[in-house]
């Protein structure tokens, strides 16, 4: 909010500086800043409007930072009367808990004086003509919205003279607001209305009807109270934004209206020589005061500090607070924000200063502090995946559900911030896969991992889960094979033995992992665009790793019989399966076959639905050395197997 | 030739011989079956038997004599040409040898992570999917009040659903189902759910950060991303007061900024200033700013003392307990440490980033 520094300093002359007064309040009340010649932009919390949305209010601050008195303020006070000339019904008290109405008469409209328009235009409105402007004028000293009618503007009700009601718009009214724009309103509208129709909305913007012109001669001054709730939500619904209705969204304190219309008649009658004629309050007997109590021994717990009763005193009284007795304070009339004893403790925390706060080492029982296991796994993830070359990489977490494809599982965000980003990604490999093609401008292989939530709806909820995805990108090299061996690699560091490789049944580039029937996840193959280059991708789901992941090693010793070699060289039909067969020679006789491996395969290129494939197989005891004719003998089984389960030729 | 001959000869050639090739053929010009001195030794039968005698012996000895001279040559020079072999050029450039690295954002977290652990502090995590309840309600952020929009929101599409928070709760039975809370469904402005969530199930004393991510919907630029990362804290007892609060997050930041780690030159001071401020969910708050060495001013903390509506959110008696909070971004922090200049770069997914950490 912007604020005159001058208009503070008709306040509070003692005032040094625009920067002494900035420094301070920016280390004891809020930030504020310096924005040009006699302009200062105030960052005022949502819990401060009520006493500090005007000059008046800051200059309030800095005299309790300063410890310095105010300046007297004017004003022409007037006590609620029975009104001739217009009558006033509040039929909401909740959303108008206070209603006050003045009348003026023997206005003349003429610009207002330089030095008011100067002020206006500081604090960023726009002069209109002297009534207008002094409304503003008297809001920006006081905080108090204010709005001019037009009285001769104002229809008649039944008893002969012009009716103010303040009631909720009716289905299907609008209203023209004073600059032209018609707003159509629904009964969460608060409007300001006479006999004929909505005269404003209430607490937001004027309407055209009743507004000043160079004609008005008299006009009814409104100076009121609204439910902050109620001014917020139609603020919001029609998109409207004001002084008033900025000021009316952060808990207005019931006690300003009277103050605001009080400072305004001073300014009418000092400026343009008008008087109050007829004064209507709905609410002139005020509800009880705000008294806390306050301990010192608490404030000095909470704060960990050594203040004394009377520097608490002190401060408190600088800021208005009245001390009664036995440790009761009343809470200045405008501070809506003091509520709780800690309320009261912040005060005196940030008048003595948080640099001024001691500082020091908590005392509490010894307890070895922990670390939940996904964040430890997590971490163990990242050790790995890095030490086998891959680097990691973060993506966002809002992908594009028309890039993605249409699917059940997507969840949708109400109100995303553009149409590529406006669902959760349901995986890591979306993000990653652009990501690889953004790298591959710069590097020939491109090996890259993100640990990540992401999001599905299964049913009727959803699912948030913790991530691994990794993408790997070579030109001129298979990346299918390097893949699955980091994730076998990264399983085995990770302690899980018991999971399995299933084929995928409509994929043929792609492999589930499952370990216990639990979907792990997978690797896939991906189409890319350059027939030269190759990329693959894995994911699996950190949860579940977490679940079988185990740190317990055992150590085994080195064998201590040696192991025989032999290779097996077969050719099959071009269907058979690698995996199959190897399975099929490990479950051979698996006390001796320690180990299989693919060594070598090539096809012939006139032989192409054929493939020779040579194994390597270790076969070992643990208790004894094998004989060359026990291996021979195994070997001969195992050729029988290939022979009989896969047609195979041996060589 | 005579022996003499011969002799003279074979020194001669040997001596200047340069590759065990070159001094084969000398030995095979020599004693080879037709070399010279083979040929005096065949030579010997048509001669007498004293000549015999005399010039056998002499050439006997002379073929010992040269034999060994041969070998010694040959030892020398193959023990030669295998360092010429062998021989490096250490001047050579070393090979690339390439790693995979962290990502930036990871390494502050995992160094926060370090130093609050070194403090007494337990990590946990929470969803990234949070209730308006979680988010705001139990945080004393009321609803259709200002203050709400201090958190931009990215809300969910017609869910009304809770979701399955794997990260605390694998089994699923466990997730507690509250029927009033209000269930509306956001991407969570802030890690600082994660208080109620944690303070619902545990009883003070504690002390723990939540790092995560977090969403904020507004425009990105150069300082805004919709996605970043936080670091909550909430250290609740008997008696944790504001005092308590200062010097942890003073260690903090001493360490976190420290000369062994790098970036502040020795002797580089780290000077803090507090302002007050306004979180709904703390009573007093306040926010940390820290200047280092001659630097600028940085903001680099919200914070403030647990506020009792929050206490009464979670059940605890707010005249029994008190604590702090904080929170303070970690892309901001990484940006500090490593002079990052654009919170975007975090998100690129860019290698070349990665590659300098």
């Amino acid at each position: 909010m912007k604020f005159s520094y001058s208009l503070i300093k008709s306040f509070a002359p003692w005032i040094k500086s625009k920067t002494a007064l900035i420094d301070a309040l920016t280390t004891r009340s809020f930030e504020a800043e310096d924005i040009s010649d006699d302009t200062i932009e105030i960052s005022l919390p949502p819990n401060r409007y009520s006493d500090c949305a005007s000059h008046y209010g800051i200059a309030k601050e800095a005299s309790a930072i300063f410890g310095k008195p105010l300046k007297k303020l004017e004003i022409i006070g007037g006590k609620s009367s029975k009104s001739e000339k217009f009558s006033v019904q509040v039929e909401d008290k909740k959303l108008c808990p206070r209603y006050t109405a003045w009348f003026f008469d023997g206005i003349v409209i003429k610009p207002s004086p330089l030095w008011m328009q100067k002020t206006i235009k500081e604090c960023g409105l726009r002069p209109i003509n002297n009534i207008v402007d002094t409304m503003n004028y008297a809001m920006l000293e006081i905080g108090q919205p204010l709005h001019a009618f037009d009285y001769d503007k104002l229809a008649k009700g039944k008893n002969g003279k012009p009716e103010i009601i303040i009631r909720r718009a009716r289905k299907g009214e609008s209203i023209i607001t004073i600059d032209g724009n018609t707003f159509e309103l629904t009964p969460d509208a608060l409007v300001i209305a006479d006999n004929s129709g909505p005269l404003a909305i209430a607490g937001i913007k004027g309407g055209k009807r009743a507004e000043i012109s160079k004609d008005t001669k008299r006009i009814i001054v409104e100076s009121a109270i609204f439910d902050s709730v109620s001014i917020y939500k139609t603020s919001k619904f029609l998109r409207i934004v004001t002084d008033a209705s900025v000021r009316f969204s952060h808990d207005t304190s019931i006690h300003l209206s009277l103050f605001g219309m009080e400072r305004v008649a001073y300014i009418l009658k000092k400026e343009y020589k008008t008087i109050p004629v007829y004064f209507y309050d709905s609410t002139p007997k005020l509800m009880d005061k705000i008294v806390l109590k306050f301990d010192i021994n608490l404030c000095n717990k909470m704060l960990g500090s050594k203040i004394t009763e009377k520097q608490a005193s002190d401060i408190l009284v600088g800021l208005g607070f009245k001390k009664l007795t036995s440790g009761k304070w009343e809470v200045p009339n405008l501070r809506t924000d003091i509520k709780t004893r800690e309320d009261i403790i912040e005060e005196i925390a940030r008048m003595v200063g948080y640099e001024n706060l001691p500082s020091y080492a908590p005392i509490v029982p010894l307890k070895p502090s922990e670390t939940q296991k996904s964040i430890i796994i997590k971490d163990k993830i990242r050790k790995i995946l890095t030490a086998l070359g891959i680097d990691e990489v973060y993506t966002n977490s809002f992908i594009s559900k028309e890039k993605h494809g249409m699917s059940n599982e997507l969840v949708e965000l109400q109100n995303p911030i553009s149409l590529d980003q406006n669902v959760l990604r349901p995986s890591l490999d979306s993000g990653l896969m652009n990501a690889a093609e953004e790298n591959k401008k710069f590097f020939n292989s491109v090996k890259i991992f993100e640990i990540g939530n992401i999001f599905k709806k299964i049913g009727e909820e959803i699912n948030e889960s913790a991530s691994i995805g990794i993408v790997i990108n070579h030109k001129e090299k298979e990346t299918f094979f390097e893949l699955k061996g980091i994730i076998s690699r990264l399983m085995d560091e990770l302690g899980i033995v018991d999971y399995v490789f299933i084929k995928d049944k409509n994929n043929t580039k792609k492999l589930n992992i499952t370990i216990e029937k639990n979907e792990l996840g997978n690797i896939q193959k991906c189409d890319t665009s350059e027939n030269k280059r190759s990329m693959s991708v894995a994911e699996l789901n950190i949860n579940i790793l977490a679940l079988y992941t185990r740190n317990k090693k055992d150590y085994l010793p080195p064998p201590k019989f040696p192991s025989i070699m032999r290779d097996i060289s077969i050719v099959v039909d071009d269907n058979i399966l690698i995996g199959e067969v190897m399975d099929a020679i490990a479950e051979t006789d698996i006390r001796f076959i320690d180990d299989v491996d693919l060594i070598d395969e090539y096809k012939e290129d006139k032989l192409f639905n054929e493939q020779n494939l040579t194994f390597r197989i270790m076969f070992r005891s643990d208790d004894r050395t094998l004989k060359r004719e026990e291996v021979d003998k195994e070997i001969d089984k195992i050729q029988k197997v290939l022979e009989d389960k896969f047609n195979a030729i041996i060589r | 030739m005579n022996l003499e001959e011969i002799k003279k000869k074979a020194i001669e050639n040997v001596s200047s011989a340069k590759t065990t090739e070159e001094l084969q053929n000398i030995r095979v010009a020599v004693m080879g079956r037709k070399g010279g001195l083979t040929e005096v030794l065949k030579s010997l039968k048509d001669l007498s038997i004293e000549e015999k005698k005399k010039i056998g012996a002499t050439a006997n000895e002379l073929r010992d004599e040269l034999e060994e001279l041969f070998n010694a040559k040959e030892k020398e020079l193959k023990k030669q040409e295998r360092e010429a072999k062998f021989r490096i050029d250490v001047t050579r450039p070393g090979h690339k040898i390439s790693r995979g690295n962290t990502h930036p954002l990871s390494i502050i977290d995992k160094e926060v992570r370090r130093i609050f652990s070194s403090m007494n502090f337990s990590v946990v995590e929470g969803p990234e999917i949070e209730t308006e309840y979680y988010n705001f309600d139990a945080l004393n952020i009321p609803a259709e009040h200002p203050a709400r929009d201090m958190w931009d929101t990215f809300w969910l599409k017609n869910n009304q659903q809770f979701p399955i928070s794997n990260f605390q709760f694998p089994n699923k039975s466990e997730i507690k189902k509250p029927k009033t809370k209000n269930q509306k469904l956001l991407m969570r402005t802030h890690t600082s759910p994660m208080q109620i969530r944690y303070m619902e199930t545990r009883n003070p004393p504690f002390q723990i950060i939540v790092p995560g991510r977090v969403f904020r919907y507004e425009a990105t630029d150069a300082s805004h991303e919709t996605n970043f990362y936080q670091v909550e804290g909430l250290m609740v007892g008997e008696d944790i007061n504001l005092a308590n609060f200062k010097f942890v997050v003073e260690e903090f930041f001493k360490k976190f900024f420290s000369a062994e780690d790098g970036f502040a030159s020795d002797g580089e001071k780290i000077e803090f200033r507090y302002r007050p401020s306004y979180f709904p969910f703390v009573e007093p708050g306040l926010e940390v700013d820290i200047r280092i060495g001659k630097g600028k001013w940085l903001e680099v903390m919200g914070a403030g003392m647990v506020h009792r509506n929050v206490f009464d959110a979670v059940r605890y008696n707010p005249d029994r307990v008190q604590g702090f909070a904080f929170g303070m971004g970690l892309d901001r922090l990484a940006m500090i440490k490593y002079n990052i200049p654009d919170i975007r770069l975090f998100y690129s997914g860019d290698v070349r980033l990665t590659k300098q950490f």
